[in-house]
This record gives structure tokens, C-alpha cells and sequence, in this order.
């Protein structure tokens, strides 16, 4: 399970719609399985159905995230037409066995769906979410 | 009885902390002295971002500040 603040949970919602019809991508920073910090970052693809983080920006905000004494805990990207579940190219990218992946659904633009997933070795877990204040 | 040659440690600044080593690794030795699949990351070295190509001939030197990052991408 992991815990993702409310005000994150809408800006994550938020930037996914902003985005649209490009994917959307960011990292999320918190402490323990609370998410409590939201870094939107570019999508170098600039595409509707893949996303990639420019490396020197994601190298800038991890050195922020440190220094705030949080951690880098979550990679967030939208699915504009496909289901908030990874896909083939998500489960074949995911690296870092530690990294929660935050996938939200854009196909049903009146019920938004936000799903996490631990991927490791190619074997997906999804987490559950629990909002917090 | 021999004497040893004095051990020469260096240290650097791997991802926010401290860390000794026992020699002057290559990038691409210390990564996969980390665990880290060199294609999969991305590095910055003293603050200038890496080309994969430098992994192999860049040295780590005493007090330099190595950033690693793995990859971030996917798709629909």
C-alpha cells in the first residue's frame, strides 16, 4: 500500500488533462509510503503514447528532492486511450526494481482511474492507494 | 618481513553520500560495482552529463560528484 496526499492526487489529474494529447510525466517525493511532493517533468518523446524524462532533469530534481531530505519514491505518466495498467514497453523500461509506478487512464475523461504498481523483473504488483489529508 | 605499499583510497560523493574506494574505477566499473546496467542510466559527473561512450575512459578522481539516474520511460 502506499499513501499519496490528496492536493497531490489533483495535480497529478491535473497535469495529466494540462498535457493531453501528449503524455504526461513527472516524479513524486515523499518519505516512507507517503507520496507528499509532485515534480512534473518534460516529456522528451512529446508523444500521445510514450513518454521519456529528460535525464538532466531529472538529474536537477533529484538533487532537489535530496535536499528537502525526501525521496524519490514514484515515476508518474498518463495513458491517454489505454488503461491506467503498464504496458509492455512500461514493464520492459522499468529499471529501478524500487520505483513505484503512478499510471493514470485519460479514456474516460468523467472517471479518471490513478492505479500504482511495484514492477519488478517483469512481474507487476499493483498497490493500493490510500488518500491522505 | 615485506611491506605492503600504502593503500591509496580515494573518496567520492556517489548519489549524495560518501564513499570510499580502493581504486580509481572507471564510470562504467563503478556502476556495475553498484549493481547498475550502464545502458540503463543516465550519469553525471562533476555536473556535466555523461555521453554513454564516456563511461569506459572517464576515471573517478578524489572528491568527484557522481549522479546516477536510471532511465525513465515507457509507453501506452
Amino acid at each position: 500500500m502506499i499513501e499519496l496526499a490528496s492536493s497531490v492526487q489533483e495535480k497529478l489529474l491535473s497535469y495529466a488533462r494540462q498535457c493531453h494529447p501528449e503524455e504526461a510525466c513527472g516524479v513524486l517525493a515523499g518519505t516512507g509510503r507517503l507520496l507528499e511532493e509532485f515534480y512534473p517533468l518534460s516529456n522528451q518523446d512529446r508523444s500521445g503514447t510514450s513518454f521519456y524524462i529528460d535525464p538532466k532533469e531529472l538529474l536537477e530534481t533529484v538533487k532537489l528532492i535530496r535536499s528537502k531530505r525526501l525521496r524519490m519514491l514514484a515515476v508518474f505518466h498518463s495513458h491517454l486511450e489505454a488503461d491506467a495498467y503498464p504496458s509492455a514497453k512500461d514493464i520492459r523500461l522499468a529499471y529501478d526494481p524500487d520505483l513505484i509506478h503512478l499510471i493514470c487512464s485519460l479514456a474516460r475523461p468523467k472517471e479518471t482511474a490513478l492505479r500504482a504498481f511495484r514492477i519488478r523483473d517483469g512481474k507487476v504488483t499493483e498497490l493500493k492507494v490510500q488518500l491522505a489529508d | 618481513m615485506p611491506t605492503r605499499p600504502p593503500t591509496s583510497e580515494i573518496q567520492i560523493t556517489f548519489n549524495g553520500r560518501k564513499k570510499r574506494l580502493k581504486k580509481n574505477y572507471s564510470v562504467t566499473e563503478w556502476l556495475l560495482r553498484e549493481k547498475r546496467r550502464p545502458e540503463r542510466v543516465a550519469v553525471e559527473l562533476n555536473g556535466v552529463l555523461l555521453q554513454k561512450s564516456e563511461y569506459a575512459t572517464q576515471t573517478l578522481r578524489s572528491k568527484d560528484v557522481l549522479e546516477v539516474v536510471y532511465h525513465l520511460g515507457g509507453a501506452a
